[in-house]
């Protein structure tokens, strides 16, 4: 058994990651009720008092592994919308980073178990609360993006639902991604959608990104 | 061997292919159709598996859950394995049934994808406001860790792709170039999996139908001039 260090900061060690990645695993072979701490430490390789140090329960551990999978997205995305100053560049730049993330995991063969943590949210109020939170930050995000750039849209009424196209976009890649569609693929797909947004905007596709090295996949 | 019949089905698609299953002819699904009742016992049996564990759950904790008695459990199904394979069926055949008979109904692209959104926004809605298939998604990763059945599940899940993908290419004349058909139709199946999500999260039903309008636009602006809906 290794020991397992601190999670400080919000910054996770690589054994907190592997217990993060083995809980959903141990949830679904030995159910999210009936499994112990004493399991999940085990399945991830280190001691039952070593995770408990940290997590006083499983609805702690499941919250945390939940929020570890969303920041593990929502950094890079955060970062990639920052970096793009206009709506299409961002939106672009935000559906590559998540196919890329999630074609690493995939690669990495670890599994895209998001889901389950969605199911066990209903019927664990803790996660549920956690969830809600994780989910309204990021629809947040992406809404705040398309409300900085409305002057490049067509009309400022398509802020709302152009925002909710892409959170429904990018939830689906996640699913296309998980069940084996090739990721050269996917950017093809990504691409496709953005077509969405050009048609809304009143320039559309700024000319600098016309050609990109992602797009050429 | 246990198939599903189509309804509405032409000869204009690719022969379907049957599942081994392992059903006795007391299936409770008849013509492909899956009582209420059932639909909501499968899903509590999900539910064990979430909160008992795939390792731990007995066939008998399925007959509790689903209000029924082991017997019955154990005539239908030998194995949790089939009993999780038996439940995926259910849950693709209602779906690729449906869908493949509205995409049959239209022969031109256009109408054919908007009435295949439309209905697929109809069912998921169904079956999230009558509460069963709330736990699909921790079927399917169960089904992952299990390599048969997560086989399977891709066999079911390319399956119901090739019809639709079969759509695209046969209407491939109405597209302004030949070789769109293949990742327009990947980028309506990435839709109808992103809206099945946001139907879970509880998007309203306006919502839906505006996100299914939406990325009707990519394909309008694929179209060749001159064909307008």
């Amino acid at each position: 058994m290794k020991p397992c260090d601190k999670i400080e900061a919000g910054n996770v060690s690589p054994e907190a990651e592997r217990l993060f990645d083995q809980c959903v695993k141990v949830f679904l072979l030995k159910g999210y009720e009936a499994c112990t701490l004493d399991d999940i430490g085990k399945a991830a390789g280190c001691s039952g008092d070593c995770v408990k140090e940290h997590f006083s329960s499983k609805q702690e551990l499941a919250a945390a592994a939940m929020r570890w999978y969303y920041i593990k997205y929502s950094r890079h995305m955060r970062t990639e919308m920052a970096m793009h100053q206009d709506i299409y560049s961002a939106m672009e730049a935000v559906l590559f980073a998540f196919i890329e993330i999630s074609c690493d995991q995939v690669h990495a063969n670890k599994g895209l178990f998001v889901r389950t943590f969605i199911d066990i949210s209903n019927v664990d109020d803790f996660v549920k609360e956690s969830f809600k939170e994780l989910q309204d930050d990021w629809e947040h995000q992406v809404l705040d993006k398309f409300k900085q750039c409305q002057l490049e849209l067509k009309d400022d009424a398509d802020i709302e639902v152009l925002a909710h196209y892409f959170l429904t976009v990018i939830e689906g890649l996640y699913e296309m991604i998980k069940y084996g569609t090739p990721c050269d693929l996917m950017y093809k797909v990504a691409i496709e959608s953005l077509g969405v947004l050009e048609l809304h905007m009143k320039n559309g596709q700024p000319k600098k990104k016309k050609g990109s090295k992602k797009k050429s996949k | 061997m246990y198939s599903f019949p189509i309804a509405g089905e032409r000869d204009c698609c690719p022969p379907l292919k049957t599942y081994s299953g392992t059903m006795s002819s007391l299936d409770p699904i008849r013509d492909g159709e899956l009582s209420p009742e059932l639909e909501t016992a499968l899903d509590s049996c999900v539910k064990v598996f979430m909160l008992q564990g795939f390792q731990h759950s007995t066939l008998e904790d399925l007959a509790v859950a689903s209000g029924t008695s082991r017997d019955f459990i154990e005539k239908h199904f030998a194995t949790k394995e089939q009993f999780c394979a038996a439940a995926m069926r259910w849950y693709f055949s209602k779906f690729y049934r449906q869908l493949r008979s509205v995409l049959a109904l239209h022969s031109e692209l256009y109408p054919a994808v908007e009435a295949v959104l439309y209905e697929f926004i109809e069912l998921s809605r169904e079956q999230y406001d009558a509460g069963t298939a709330m736990r699909f998604h921790t079927l399917m990763d169960i089904v992952e860790l299990d390599p048969d059945l997560s086989e399977e599940l891709r066999k079911m899940k390319l399956e119901g792709m090739e019809h639709f993908i079969f759509k695209f290419t046969q209407c491939k004349g109405e597209l302004n170039t030949d070789d769109e058909a293949t990742a327009l139709a990947k980028f309506y199946a990435t839709v109808f999996e992103g809206l099945s999500i946001m139907v879970q999260h509880g998007m309203s039903h306006e919502d839906l139908y505006s996100m299914a309008n939406l990325s009707l636009e990519v394909l309008a602006n694929h179209l060749k001039k001159g064909i307008n809906f």
